[in-house]
């Protein structure tokens, strides 16, 4: 056996070792079948390359044209497979519909970031299977740098009662991302203790919480009446109520570290 | 001699709610003396405690009377205020309204209250036809209710299903209909209830013998369905599904006091009340910060009750 | 006499089926009329009709007005109806369920001590027999202070001791001014009680009269559609002496 035909035979035994990330074609009929897939996909510049998406992909404007082949709730495998998709990227392998993707020969891509650090990795990953490692890893280089500039900024160790819903009052607990996201930004979740991702939560403990800072995310409530209910009971002057566009804050994509740097400033706004 | 024996368990009664009263009142994120209260304290028991107490304790009692309306008014001592589906209609009411209108309480409690109803008139057309028909006509709609249920909530948006889930499993804290009101509703219904007591113990021998003592069936079935159904369509407005409150509390008292209506409904309508105070107390004490959702304690309180009083029933 | 209730070409409905042809009589205070027929003949809607319970083709006269007239509460005053046993689902105890009909203290007492309940008072109807049940719906009716009572087979559920005291105690009722309709099963009970026959056959045709008219052999196969014999050895309950024929 010579020698080039040897490497020929080593090559093809790393792909099929690394299904994808060496594939000499690149997947270039991709479902997004989560948000923040797809603003990966268009933030790493491949976005010719997505074909479906499924509700709630709303970003960039571009995206909105995409057509849907299902909700949170599942996929409609049917309209899937019409789009022709060689690889389907979800938030988890339980969502429904996705195993018979994959028995439809469909090529099946994991993405469900808790840290900075799987963000990176999966816009890297998405680089690699769409052939724009150039971009991904640019774009990973920056991200990296301003996440640097937050963890250097000096802790604020503020106070923060985060406001998922009004009612029922929910918040966040130790295991989900956002509480990650508070402490990246040097605050201190009041409900940091709470070993759900999101519980539900009496008035009283957050009065007694004594939080700083509500963060109220900016969907289907009013606003100015909520800020007037938590200044009737925590005081005016001691507590800063901010709303902040929830698909910022609750998609780990791309757009997390704009949602980061807003909570950061928010945090280190001088005591009202 | 009975006279005072009467007397001294009302008192008993009255005292031993007072005392539970004042306890879920005291009972929070911290101990607060409501007898001994002041600036935020105070703020914190008048404004967030009480009307939520009161809230579960007119709710309870609603239900209680509700369920033994319906236990008289279908001939069966199981019976419950949401076993004609009335639950299940208003829950659909509720979800429909938060699907297609603006995402408040209010609308969602309109909802409900419009969902009850066009349950209830459902169930009226069978109201004539006799109490085994109209439990059957019950039992149906209820399943057709819950399928409704499941096709709108398979279409709600994703952030409105938080609330949707936290109201059918019941929740006091978000009523609004104002607590005096509910109060108000709470006594009018005992009163109408007492008022139908001795009707109501003479429907107990049945249709036929009821009529051959005098009492006009039909109108007083009517009059019944009605009073029942109103009731419990406010009940499941103010504080959305809440099972097991309305089975077993009637018929503890049954056992407790006997099946005279004068001394059941007025001890339903407390003991519900105190039930359902208890039950939201421990929902927001026990794995406080977080909190539990009403309507699982009570289903953790009732389901094994009932299954003892079922037990002792057979024996 | 007096006239309590005058019934002219009363038939019932059920379905579509008229049960029996028009039936003419009158109940009269003091006399016992025993409604005698087979199964499904109509014997228990006929009670029910004159109880007012359920609708009734022909004219029904209560006291010289037609019964239809009445409210359920004047009708209840005047007439008393026993049926089937009630539901005893709920727990009522049996001095409730007594208390439901009569607030009278005194009266329950006598009455529970002439049907033998007394010792029962205290118990929930759902931990009687039904035996004992009937007999406190047998005195549920008594306690009632009306002047016409209808019986739909008071001495079903019965032991023969408590069928025959409940025999005497109907005849001691009729003798103080009571009107008593009642459905029998029993030939011997029927000919110890009745002042006036009504006999339903199978083809809806009625006959009512004086009970030495209708009670004999031909009439009553025919009304039952069914053999009888006389036999004169047969060992019978002491219901004490038949009203009119004098012998025991």
């Amino acid at each position: 056996m010579n020698l080039p035909r040897r490497i020929i035979l080593a090559l093809l035994w790393l792909c099929m070792l690394l299904p994808g990330v060496s594939h000499a074609e690149h997947y270039s009929r991709i479902l997004a079948l989560s948000p923040h897939v797809c603003e990966m996909l268009y933030a790493i510049g491949a976005a010719s390359r997505v074909v479906g998406a499924v509700s709630y992909c709303d970003y960039p404007a571009d995206a909105r044209a995409l057509p849907r082949v299902g909700s949170y709730k599942g996929i409609r495998v049917e309209a899937a497979l019409r789009l022709k998709p060689d690889l389907a990227i979800a938030s988890s392998e339980h969502v429904k519909g996705l195993m018979q993707l994959k028995k439809a020969g469909v090529n099946i891509v994991i993405s469900n970031p808790r840290r900075f650090e799987d963000i990176f990795h999966d816009m890297l990953t998405l680089g690699a299977l769409t052939g724009h490692q150039q971009e991904a890893a640019t774009l990973v280089r920056q991200q990296r740098k301003r996440l640097n500039r937050i963890r250097q900024h000096a802790s604020s160790q503020r106070r923060v009662f985060y406001e998922l819903w009004p009612d029922p009052l929910l918040t966040v607990g130790k295991s989900g991302f956002i509480n990650t996201l508070i402490s990246e930004a040097g605050g201190h979740n009041v409900f940091a203790h709470i070993p759900l991702e999101t519980p539900r939560v009496n008035i009283e403990a957050v009065i007694k919480a004594r939080p700083d800072v509500i963060i109220i995310p900016r969907e289907k409530r009013n606003i100015q009446q909520r800020q007037r209910f938590w200044n009737k009971w925590l005081g005016k002057q001691h507590v800063h109520i901010a709303g902040v566009d929830p698909d910022l804050l609750h998609r780990p994509g791309p757009r997390l570290i704009d949602g980061l740097e807003i909570l950061q400033r928010i945090l280190n706004q001088p005591q009202p | 001699m009975t006279q005072h024996r009467a007397l001294l368990v009302w008192a008993i009664v009255l005292a031993v709610s007072a005392g539970f009263f004042l306890l879920c009142l005291a009972m929070g994120e911290q101990w607060i003396n409501p007898l001994h209260a002041s600036g935020q304290d105070a703020m914190i028991l008048w404004e967030l405690r009480l009307p939520r107490l009161l809230t579960a304790f007119a709710v309870g009692g609603l239900l209680a009377l509700a369920g033994a309306w319906f236990q008289v008014l279908l001939g069966n001592p199981l019976a419950e205020p949401y076993v004609l589906g009335v639950a299940g209609s208003a829950s659909a009411g509720a979800v429909a309204a938060l699907m297609w209108l603006p995402d408040t309480t209010w609308v969602m409690s309109a909802g409900a209250f419009v969902g009850a109803w066009l349950g209830i008139v459902c169930v009226m057309f069978f109201a004539r036809s006799g109490p085994d028909k109209m439990l059957l006509a019950g039992v149906v709609l209820a399943a057709f209710w819950s399928a409704m249920l499941g096709l709108l909530l398979a279409l709600l948006p994703e952030q409105t299903l938080f609330r949707a889930f936290s109201w059918m499993m019941g929740d006091v804290s978000g009523s609004d209909i104002p607590v005096p009101l509910l109060l108000a509703i709470w006594g009018g219904a005992l009163l109408c209830g007492c008022l139908l007591s001795r009707s109501l113990d003479i429907l107990l021998l049945g249709e036929r013998h009821a009529e051959a003592l005098g009492i006009d069936v039909q109108r007083l079935r009517q009059q019944l369905l009605f009073l029942a159904s109103t009731v419990t369509a406010l009940a499941v407005t103010a504080a959305g599904t809440i099972g097991f409150v309305g089975l077993v509390v009637p018929h503890f008292m049954r056992l407790l006091l006997g099946s005279l209506h004068h001394r059941v409904l007025p001890a339903a309508a407390m003991g519900g009340g105190i039930l359902l105070m208890l039950a939201d107390t421990i929902a927001r004490t026990m794995i406080a910060p977080a909190e539990l959702p009403v309507g699982i304690l009570t289903a953790i309180i009732g389901v094994p009750v009932f299954l003892f009083l079922l037990l002792r029933r057979r024996s | 006499m007096m006239l309590l209730m005058k019934l002219r070409h009363v038939s019932v409905q059920r379905g579509r089926k008229t049960l029996f042809s028009g039936v003419n009589f009158t109940v009269t205070a003091g006399h016992i009329t025993v409604i005698l027929g087979g199964n499904g003949a109509g014997k228990s809607s006929l009670l029910l009709a004159m109880a007012g319970l359920i609708p009734a083709i022909g004219d029904i006269e209560l006291m010289g007005r037609p019964l239809r007239h009445y409210s359920p509460r004047e009708r209840t005053r005047l007439i008393a109806w026993q049926g089937e046993l009630p539901p005893t689902a709920f727990g009522l105890t049996v001095e409730q369920r007594l208390h439901l009909v009569s607030n009278c203290p005194q009266t329950i007492h006598h009455v529970a001590c002439e049907m033998a309940i007394s010792h029962l008072l205290l118990h929930a109807l759902d931990q009687l027999s039904s035996g004992e049940l009937q007999r406190v719906e047998l005195a549920a009716l008594m306690l009632r202070d009306a002047p016409v009572w209808l019986l739909d087979e008071p001495t079903s559920h019965l032991d023969f001791k408590h069928q025959i005291r409940l025999i005497h105690t109907l005849k001691h009722y009729a003798t103080r001014g009571k009107a008593i309709v009642v459905i029998l099963h029993d030939l011997q009970q029927a000919r110890a009680l009745a002042d006036f026959l009504i006999l339903i056959d199978r083809q809806g045709e009625t006959r009512y009269g004086a009970c030495e008219e209708l009670f004999n052999r031909q009439m009553l196969c025919q009304t039952f559609d069914a053999p009888l014999v006389e036999q004169a050895v047969a060992l019978l309950p002491d219901y004490g002496i038949c009203p009119k024929t004098g012998e025991t």
